[in-house]
Protein backbone atom coordinates (compact mmCIF):
# COMPACT_ATOMS: atom_id res chain seq x y z
CA UNK A 1 0.00 0.00 0.00
CA UNK A 2 1.44 3.31 -1.04
CA UNK A 3 0.57 4.80 2.33
CA UNK A 4 3.45 3.01 3.98
CA UNK A 5 6.19 4.48 1.87
CA UNK A 6 7.93 7.49 3.33
CA UNK A 7 8.40 10.08 0.63
CA UNK A 8 10.52 13.21 0.71
CA UNK A 9 7.64 15.35 1.96
CA UNK A 10 7.28 13.09 5.01
CA UNK A 11 10.89 13.65 5.92
CA UNK A 12 10.33 17.37 5.47
CA UNK A 13 7.38 17.31 7.87
CA UNK A 14 9.26 15.35 10.54
CA UNK A 15 12.29 17.58 10.16
CA UNK A 16 10.14 20.69 10.48
CA UNK A 17 8.55 19.34 13.64
CA UNK A 18 11.99 18.57 15.08
CA UNK A 19 13.14 22.12 14.36
CA UNK A 20 10.06 23.56 16.06
CA UNK A 21 10.63 21.40 19.15
CA UNK A 22 14.31 22.40 19.34
CA UNK A 23 13.47 26.09 18.94
CA UNK A 24 10.85 25.87 21.69
CA UNK A 25 13.30 24.14 24.01
CA UNK A 26 15.84 26.85 23.32
CA UNK A 27 13.32 29.59 24.05
CA UNK A 28 12.40 27.93 27.30
CA UNK A 29 15.87 27.53 28.70
CA UNK A 30 16.96 31.02 27.74
CA UNK A 31 14.12 33.04 29.21
CA UNK A 32 14.97 35.01 32.25
CA UNK A 33 14.97 33.52 35.68
CA UNK A 34 12.51 35.17 38.02
CA UNK A 35 13.41 36.81 41.27
CA UNK A 36 10.25 36.25 43.26
CA UNK A 37 7.36 33.83 43.48
CA UNK A 38 3.83 35.12 44.03
CA UNK A 39 1.52 32.70 45.80
CA UNK A 40 -2.20 33.06 45.04
CA UNK A 41 -4.76 31.17 47.08
CA UNK A 42 -8.33 31.53 45.82
CA UNK A 43 -7.11 34.17 43.32
CA UNK A 44 -5.84 36.44 46.08
CA UNK A 45 -2.18 37.20 46.64
CA UNK A 46 -1.25 35.52 49.89
CA UNK A 47 2.52 35.89 49.90
CA UNK A 48 5.36 37.12 47.74
CA UNK A 49 8.39 34.90 48.26
CA UNK A 50 11.86 36.05 47.22
CA UNK A 51 13.75 33.28 45.49
CA UNK A 52 17.11 34.56 46.68
CA UNK A 53 17.05 32.92 50.09
CA UNK A 54 16.26 29.27 50.79
CA UNK A 55 13.32 28.59 53.04
CA UNK A 56 10.15 26.62 53.70
CA UNK A 57 6.75 28.32 53.67
CA UNK A 58 3.41 26.85 54.72
CA UNK A 59 -0.03 28.04 53.76
CA UNK A 60 -3.57 27.12 54.61
CA UNK A 61 -5.28 26.13 51.36
CA UNK A 62 -8.68 24.69 50.56
CA UNK A 63 -7.76 21.10 51.42
CA UNK A 64 -5.48 21.92 54.33
CA UNK A 65 -1.80 22.55 54.77
CA UNK A 66 0.16 23.44 51.64
CA UNK A 67 3.95 23.66 51.91
CA UNK A 68 6.47 25.00 49.42
CA UNK A 69 10.23 25.19 49.59
CA UNK A 70 12.75 27.49 47.99
CA UNK A 71 16.06 25.84 47.13
CA UNK A 72 18.74 27.39 44.95
CA UNK A 73 16.52 30.05 43.48
CA UNK A 74 13.74 27.59 42.60
CA UNK A 75 10.42 27.00 44.29
CA UNK A 76 8.46 23.78 44.47
CA UNK A 77 5.64 22.08 46.35
CA UNK A 78 6.71 19.61 49.02
CA UNK A 79 3.58 18.91 51.01
CA UNK A 80 -0.02 18.97 49.88
CA UNK A 81 -3.31 17.23 50.57
CA UNK A 82 -4.64 17.08 47.04
CA UNK A 83 -5.45 13.60 45.67
CA UNK A 84 -3.52 13.68 42.41
CA UNK A 85 -0.41 15.57 43.60
CA UNK A 86 -0.01 17.02 40.11
CA UNK A 87 1.44 20.17 41.64
CA UNK A 88 4.33 18.16 43.07
CA UNK A 89 4.92 16.63 39.65
CA UNK A 90 5.38 20.12 38.22
CA UNK A 91 8.67 20.17 40.06
CA UNK A 92 10.76 23.16 40.99
CA UNK A 93 10.39 26.25 38.83
CA UNK A 94 12.37 29.45 38.48
CA UNK A 95 11.58 30.96 35.05
CA UNK A 96 9.61 34.14 34.66
CA UNK A 97 6.03 33.30 33.79
CA UNK A 98 6.26 29.68 34.92
CA UNK A 99 3.52 28.48 37.21
CA UNK A 100 2.64 25.70 39.61
CA UNK A 101 -1.08 25.14 39.94
CA UNK A 102 -3.08 23.00 42.35
CA UNK A 103 -6.71 23.05 41.25
CA UNK A 104 -8.32 21.35 44.28
CA UNK A 105 -6.44 23.61 46.68
CA UNK A 106 -6.99 26.68 44.46
CA UNK A 107 -3.32 27.55 44.71
CA UNK A 108 -1.36 29.26 41.93
CA UNK A 109 2.35 30.04 42.29
CA UNK A 110 3.70 32.40 39.65
CA UNK A 111 7.29 33.40 39.08
CA UNK A 112 7.84 37.04 38.29
CA UNK A 113 10.73 39.35 37.71
CA UNK A 114 10.96 42.90 39.00
CA UNK A 115 7.87 45.00 38.71
CA UNK A 116 5.87 42.50 36.71
CA UNK A 117 3.06 41.61 39.05
CA UNK A 118 -0.09 41.13 37.06
CA UNK A 119 -3.49 41.49 38.62
CA UNK A 120 -5.78 39.05 36.92
CA UNK A 121 -9.18 38.89 38.48
CA UNK A 122 -11.10 35.95 37.12
CA UNK B 1 -40.69 1.92 15.91
CA UNK B 2 -37.50 3.74 15.16
CA UNK B 3 -36.81 1.95 11.92
CA UNK B 4 -39.30 1.49 9.06
CA UNK B 5 -40.36 -2.09 8.49
CA UNK B 6 -38.28 -2.67 5.42
CA UNK B 7 -35.04 -1.37 6.98
CA UNK B 8 -32.23 -3.84 6.58
CA UNK B 9 -29.09 -3.18 8.52
CA UNK B 10 -26.48 -2.08 6.07
CA UNK B 11 -22.93 -3.25 5.92
CA UNK B 12 -21.79 0.32 6.48
CA UNK B 13 -23.68 0.50 9.77
CA UNK B 14 -22.19 -2.76 10.98
CA UNK B 15 -18.77 -1.56 9.99
CA UNK B 16 -19.23 1.67 11.89
CA UNK B 17 -20.48 -0.11 15.02
CA UNK B 18 -17.52 -2.45 14.88
CA UNK B 19 -15.06 0.40 14.59
CA UNK B 20 -16.56 2.50 17.36
CA UNK B 21 -16.57 -0.50 19.69
CA UNK B 22 -13.00 -1.28 18.81
CA UNK B 23 -11.93 2.31 19.38
CA UNK B 24 -13.58 2.37 22.80
CA UNK B 25 -11.99 -0.95 23.73
CA UNK B 26 -8.58 0.28 22.64
CA UNK B 27 -9.09 3.40 24.71
CA UNK B 28 -9.97 1.28 27.71
CA UNK B 29 -6.91 -0.94 27.40
CA UNK B 30 -4.76 2.07 26.91
CA UNK B 31 -6.06 3.39 30.20
CA UNK B 32 -4.61 0.35 31.93
CA UNK B 33 -1.11 1.38 30.91
CA UNK B 34 0.47 3.61 33.57
CA UNK B 35 1.33 7.06 32.31
CA UNK B 36 4.03 9.33 33.71
CA UNK B 37 2.56 12.61 32.46
CA UNK B 38 -1.05 13.46 33.25
CA UNK B 39 -2.32 14.64 29.89
CA UNK B 40 -0.12 12.84 27.38
CA UNK B 41 -1.38 9.46 26.18
CA UNK B 42 -0.70 7.12 23.31
CA UNK B 43 -4.20 7.52 21.88
CA UNK B 44 -4.67 3.98 20.59
CA UNK B 45 -8.23 4.74 19.51
CA UNK B 46 -6.82 7.00 16.85
CA UNK B 47 -5.60 3.93 15.00
CA UNK B 48 -9.22 3.31 14.01
CA UNK B 49 -9.65 6.87 12.81
CA UNK B 50 -6.40 6.63 10.87
CA UNK B 51 -7.57 3.42 9.26
CA UNK B 52 -10.88 4.91 8.14
CA UNK B 53 -9.28 8.08 6.83
CA UNK B 54 -6.69 6.18 4.82
CA UNK B 55 -9.49 4.25 3.15
CA UNK B 56 -11.29 7.49 2.28
CA UNK B 57 -14.23 6.84 4.59
CA UNK B 58 -14.25 10.38 5.94
CA UNK B 59 -17.85 10.38 7.14
CA UNK B 60 -17.47 7.10 9.00
CA UNK B 61 -14.20 8.34 10.42
CA UNK B 62 -15.95 11.40 11.81
CA UNK B 63 -18.75 9.34 13.37
CA UNK B 64 -16.25 6.89 14.79
CA UNK B 65 -14.22 9.77 16.16
CA UNK B 66 -17.16 11.33 17.97
CA UNK B 67 -18.43 7.96 19.07
CA UNK B 68 -15.04 7.07 20.49
CA UNK B 69 -14.85 10.27 22.53
CA UNK B 70 -18.41 10.15 23.81
CA UNK B 71 -18.62 6.47 24.60
CA UNK B 72 -15.23 6.11 26.24
CA UNK B 73 -15.87 9.23 28.30
CA UNK B 74 -19.26 7.86 29.22
CA UNK B 75 -17.94 4.49 30.34
CA UNK B 76 -15.07 6.03 32.24
CA UNK B 77 -17.42 8.39 34.00
CA UNK B 78 -15.67 11.43 32.61
CA UNK B 79 -18.51 12.92 30.57
CA UNK B 80 -18.70 16.70 30.84
CA UNK B 81 -15.48 16.97 32.83
CA UNK B 82 -12.70 19.35 31.74
CA UNK B 83 -10.68 16.39 30.47
CA UNK B 84 -13.58 15.41 28.26
CA UNK B 85 -13.70 18.90 26.74
CA UNK B 86 -10.00 18.80 26.07
CA UNK B 87 -10.24 15.34 24.56
CA UNK B 88 -13.18 16.36 22.38
CA UNK B 89 -11.46 19.46 21.06
CA UNK B 90 -8.29 17.49 20.51
CA UNK B 91 -9.90 14.69 18.54
CA UNK B 92 -11.91 17.06 16.33
CA UNK B 93 -8.89 19.14 15.40
CA UNK B 94 -6.68 16.10 14.90
CA UNK B 95 -9.40 14.60 12.69
CA UNK B 96 -9.31 17.56 10.30
CA UNK B 97 -5.53 17.64 10.36
CA UNK B 98 -5.41 13.95 9.44
CA UNK B 99 -7.80 14.53 6.54
CA UNK B 100 -5.60 17.37 5.36
CA UNK B 101 -2.58 15.11 5.64
CA UNK B 102 -4.34 12.43 3.66
CA UNK B 103 -5.26 14.89 0.93
CA UNK B 104 -1.61 15.94 0.76
CA UNK B 105 -0.75 12.29 0.18
CA UNK B 106 1.47 11.95 3.23
CA UNK B 107 2.37 8.52 4.51
CA UNK B 108 0.27 7.02 7.30
CA UNK B 109 3.02 7.54 9.86
CA UNK B 110 3.13 11.26 9.17
CA UNK B 111 -0.66 11.57 9.15
CA UNK B 112 -0.84 9.84 12.51
CA UNK B 113 2.05 11.90 13.90
CA UNK B 114 0.42 15.16 12.83
CA UNK B 115 -2.88 14.01 14.31
CA UNK B 116 -1.26 13.23 17.63
CA UNK B 117 0.71 16.47 17.62
CA UNK B 118 -2.34 18.63 16.98
CA UNK B 119 -4.39 16.66 19.46
CA UNK B 120 -1.94 17.58 22.22
CA UNK B 121 -1.59 21.14 20.97
CA UNK B 122 -5.35 21.64 21.01
CA UNK B 123 -5.56 20.25 24.52
CA UNK B 124 -2.99 22.82 25.62
CA UNK B 125 -4.95 25.53 23.87
CA UNK B 126 -8.14 24.53 25.70
CA UNK B 127 -6.21 24.53 28.98
CA UNK B 128 -4.97 28.01 28.20
CA UNK B 129 -8.24 29.51 27.01
CA UNK B 130 -10.67 27.88 29.41
CA UNK B 131 -8.61 27.44 32.55
CA UNK B 132 -6.15 30.33 32.17
CA UNK B 133 -3.25 27.92 32.51
CA UNK B 134 -0.12 29.72 31.39
CA UNK B 135 1.57 27.54 28.78
CA UNK B 136 5.30 27.97 28.68
CA UNK B 137 7.54 26.81 25.90
CA UNK B 138 8.52 23.65 27.73
CA UNK B 139 4.92 22.38 27.81
CA UNK B 140 4.53 23.24 24.13
CA UNK B 141 7.67 21.44 23.09
CA UNK B 142 6.86 18.35 25.20
CA UNK B 143 3.31 18.26 23.84
CA UNK B 144 4.53 18.48 20.26
CA UNK B 145 7.34 15.98 20.75
CA UNK B 146 5.26 13.38 22.55
CA UNK B 147 2.39 13.92 20.14
CA UNK B 148 4.54 13.09 17.12
CA UNK B 149 6.15 10.13 18.87
CA UNK B 150 2.79 8.73 19.96
CA UNK B 151 1.38 9.26 16.48
CA UNK B 152 4.30 7.49 14.84
CA UNK B 153 4.00 4.58 17.27
CA UNK B 154 0.29 4.41 16.48
CA UNK B 155 1.17 4.22 12.80
CA UNK B 156 3.57 1.36 13.42
CA UNK B 157 1.01 -0.50 15.54
CA UNK B 158 -1.54 0.05 12.79
CA UNK B 159 0.63 -1.61 10.16
CA UNK B 160 0.75 -4.73 12.32
CA UNK B 161 -3.04 -4.98 12.64
CA UNK B 162 -4.01 -3.69 9.24
CA UNK B 163 -5.24 -7.02 7.96
CA UNK B 164 -7.67 -7.51 10.84
CA UNK B 165 -9.10 -4.03 10.40
CA UNK B 166 -9.43 -4.43 6.66
CA UNK B 167 -12.00 -7.19 7.09
CA UNK B 168 -14.61 -4.71 8.20
CA UNK B 169 -14.02 -1.74 5.93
Amino acid sequence: MEHKKLKIIDYFVYFFILIVVIVLFYFHYHTNKGTKAIVYINNKVVKIIPLSTNGIYSFHAKLGKFTVEVIDGKIGVIKTNCPEKLCKKMGFINRKGSQIICIPNKVVIKISGNGEVDDISR
Amino acid sequence: MIFPDDYKIKKNDLSLIYYVLLAVLLGYFEGLIPKPFPFLRLGLGNIIILHLIIHNKYKNAFYADLGKVFFSSFFLGKLLTPMFLMGLAGTIVSFFVMILGHKCKLSLYTISALGGLFHNLTQLLVLFLLFHFYINFLFLSIAILFGTIAGTINGIIYTKFEKILNDFI
